[in-house]
């Protein structure tokens, strides 16, 4: 805890040190590949899905979206933190960017089921993995990055 | 942008370290701050109490697994409360 007659430098310190608490949080040794995991899973199904034909496509979206809920929530209980995704500033873009890609790969699927390029739909899964992957990745990395220069 | 201000009510010790770990995360369980700053359930309910009662901090329950879990949230009078007295401290400390 902070010293009441603490100095203005030992102040801005016992700041650093707390926000530290959350970084740590977010860097999740233990259960990040684990996140990582199902949510690039979550996205894949979510995006891969729109191929196939209703009710599967909703099915698939659907799905994807109260398992990505479902998965924000126990790591909020978890970690004890809540962090949209949306902040901050860098890291918001890296969301954004990972949000923009995902709607245009499901929005490719759904040109491809709708022209029966059914080949399409398993290389958009993959694709949709490997970018959530990386996507998720580098979210932790430039919030850890922007935040420690604070 | 505002100008700096030293603001009593954050800078006491503990609240400052709430506020800091608050300003990082949409909400924040209780429990989960009490551990980072160190200090007792009873010290940290005072803190956020003060907090609370200042208009920086909102404090909501939420039932899970058979338990009820405590989030606390900055405000944005909080977060720009937080924002003026930590230019105050880096003007005071001489930095930037």
């Amino acid at each position: 805890m902070t010293d009441p007659d603490q100095s203005p430098v030992e102040a801005l310190e016992a700041i650093r040190k707390s926000r530290e608490a959350v970084r740590e949080a977010v860097r999740d040794p233990k259960g990040s590949t684990r996140y990582t995991l199902i949510y690039s899973t979550l996205a894949a199904v979510a995006v891969g899905g729109q191929i196939l034909p209703a009710p599967f496509n909703i099915l698939c979206s659907s799905g994807g979206a109260i398992g990505m809920a479902l998965l924000y929530k126990g790591w909020a209980d978890r970690t004890g933190v809540q962090i949209s995704g949306v902040s901050p500033k860098k890291a918001r873009w890296v969301a954004w960017g990972l949000g923009a890609v995902l709607v245009s790969l499901m929005l490719v699927a759904i040109w491809a089921g709708w022209h029966d390029q059914l080949w399409i739909g398993l290389p958009l899964t993959v694709v949709a993995f490997v970018a959530a992957w990386v996507g998720s990745r580098l979210w932790t990395k430039v919030f850890l990055a922007e935040t420690r220069d604070r | 942008m505002r100008a700096p201000v030293f603001d009593p009510v954050i800078h006491a010790p503990g609240r400052l370290q709430i506020c800091a770990i608050l300003t990082e995360v949409d909400q924040a369980e209780f429990a989960m701050v009490r551990d980072a700053v160190e200090v007792s359930d009873s010290v940290m309910s005072k803190h956020v109490k003060q907090l609370e009662e200042a208009g920086y901090v909102a404090v909501s329950k939420v039932a899970a697994g058979g338990r009820q879990r405590t989030w606390l949230k900055l405000t944005s009078q909080g977060r720009a409360a937080f924002k003026t007295h930590v230019a105050e401290l880096t003007r005071l400390a001489g930095i930037g």
